[in-house]
């Protein structure tokens, strides 16, 4: 046996740890897998925030309904007589608002599904859209931006409760 | 002895010194990318869970559902908004060309007491009360609270531009940090001939030490056909 020969297979035997490859590959590896858990991070955060602004939203489209439901759903109803920052939009429906640090517009909606001659009763929808930046920015709101819609149903011979 | 210290030198395990500085740099990129996004979102994680958790939230939410359970079961023939100077409760009037007034306190009646067929007092059918007792929500400094207590001979929560104490049953603290430079002007209503039309408006901005806030605006109807 020479002494090359003695001294490949020494190596190989005694060999021991990573190769660098090995190593790159491991911390490749580790890098994907934080970042993916820091996507659900990011993910989390999103949706809190879409949550919040779900919320604020809700409120105000409940808000502008009971205002609305009092007044037995007029057709003229205004929303900057409410003294609650509704700025309107002219030759629109729509207004502006900016409620708990989100920029929102709004736009009310009436229709008479229902009248009954004899008890000279009209039911009506009133409904209100609340539509928000999707990126929570000031920014001009489209139609892919998301919103929240909700309605009730008024008889105008009546107001609120 | 030297033929041994030669043959561990030649056949030593492990990586030379250039592998070793290579391995690190390549491996400090993609950490450092790491620990930047790890930082970042960590960051925006704590602030949103501190959100979601804090105080002014949790008080938000408690308030908004104490006034509109309250105000839910109250008559809309008998409740008022008032504003508070130097204690003095006075009832809220639009100012001139307006409709809205606003102020600092909410008075409600509501029926409370069971039905009981040797008391006509208590029927809701045969009284004329619009409620056996009263919630008054009033701004104390930068404190909601919250009086309850029952109506004695018509007596609810104000009389004579006062806060009435003798009949109170409970008094809550709802929150302590109402911003009241943002808003001081918690409660409103739409009025006519006098006359509230019985949706009462909510606008509260709660702040906390930290100056994170929450602001709220909400609407209570309150009953138009019960109990009378």
């Amino acid at each position: 046996m020479n002494k090359r020969h003695y001294n490949s297979i020494t190596t190989s035997a005694f060999r021991k740890g990573f190769s660098l490859l090995e190593l790159v590959l491991a911390i490749l590896i580790i890098s994907i897998l934080s970042v993916g858990t820091l996507g659900y991070q990011y993910l989390a955060t999103r949706m809190a925030l879409r949550a919040n602004a779900e919320i604020t939203a809700t409120r105000t489209a409940r808000f502008i309904l009971d205002n609305w439901k009092k007044t037995g759903g007029d057709e003229n109803f205004d929303l900057e007589s409410l003294d609650a920052d509704f700025e309107e939009i002219p030759k629109t429906s729509q207004y502006t608002t900016t409620i708990n640090k989100l920029p929102m517009t709004t736009e009310l909606y009436w229709k008479d599904i229902e009248e009954d001659t004899l008890s000279m009763t009209t039911i009506r929808q009133i409904q209100v859209t609340v539509r928000w930046k999707s990126d929570y920015s000031t920014s001009q709101l489209t139609s892919s931006d998301p919103s929240f819609i909700m309605a009730t149903y008024v008889r105008r011979d009546e107001d609120g409760g | 002895m030297r033929l041994k210290s030669d043959f561990r030198n030649r056949f030593q395990p492990g990586f030379s010194l250039i592998e070793l500085i290579v391995a690190i740099a390549i491996v400090a990129i993609p950490l450092a990318a790491v620990a930047v996004l790890l930082t970042g979102s960590s960051r925006s994680w704590q602030r949103m869970y501190n959100d979601t958790h804090s105080q002014i939230r949790q008080d938000s939410l408690a308030v908004m559902m104490s006034i509109q359970k309250t105000g839910r079961q109250a008559n809309l023939t008998n409740y008022s908004i008032y504003t508070i100077k130097n204690s003095r409760y006075s009832p809220a009037t639009p100012p001139s060309g307006k409709t809205i007034a606003s102020g600092q306190a909410v008075e409600f009646r509501f029926w409370q007491d069971t039905f009981d067929p040797d008391n006509p007092a208590s029927n809701i059918f045969e009284s004329d009360n619009t409620g056996t007792h009263y919630a008054l929500y009033y701004l104390d400094g930068s404190t909601l609270k919250q009086d309850i207590g029952r109506v004695v001979n018509g007596v609810g929560g104000v009389a004579n531009n006062s806060r009435q104490t003798a009949n109170i049953q409970s008094t809550l603290v709802l929150t302590k940090l109402v911003n009241t430079t943002a808003n001081n002007e918690l409660f409103s209503h739409a009025m006519s001939g006098g006359q509230g039309n019985g949706c009462v408006n909510t606008r509260i901005t709660l702040t906390d030490t930290n100056k994170n806030s929450i602001e709220i605006l909400f609407g209570t109807l309150l009953r138009s056909a019960w109990p009378r």
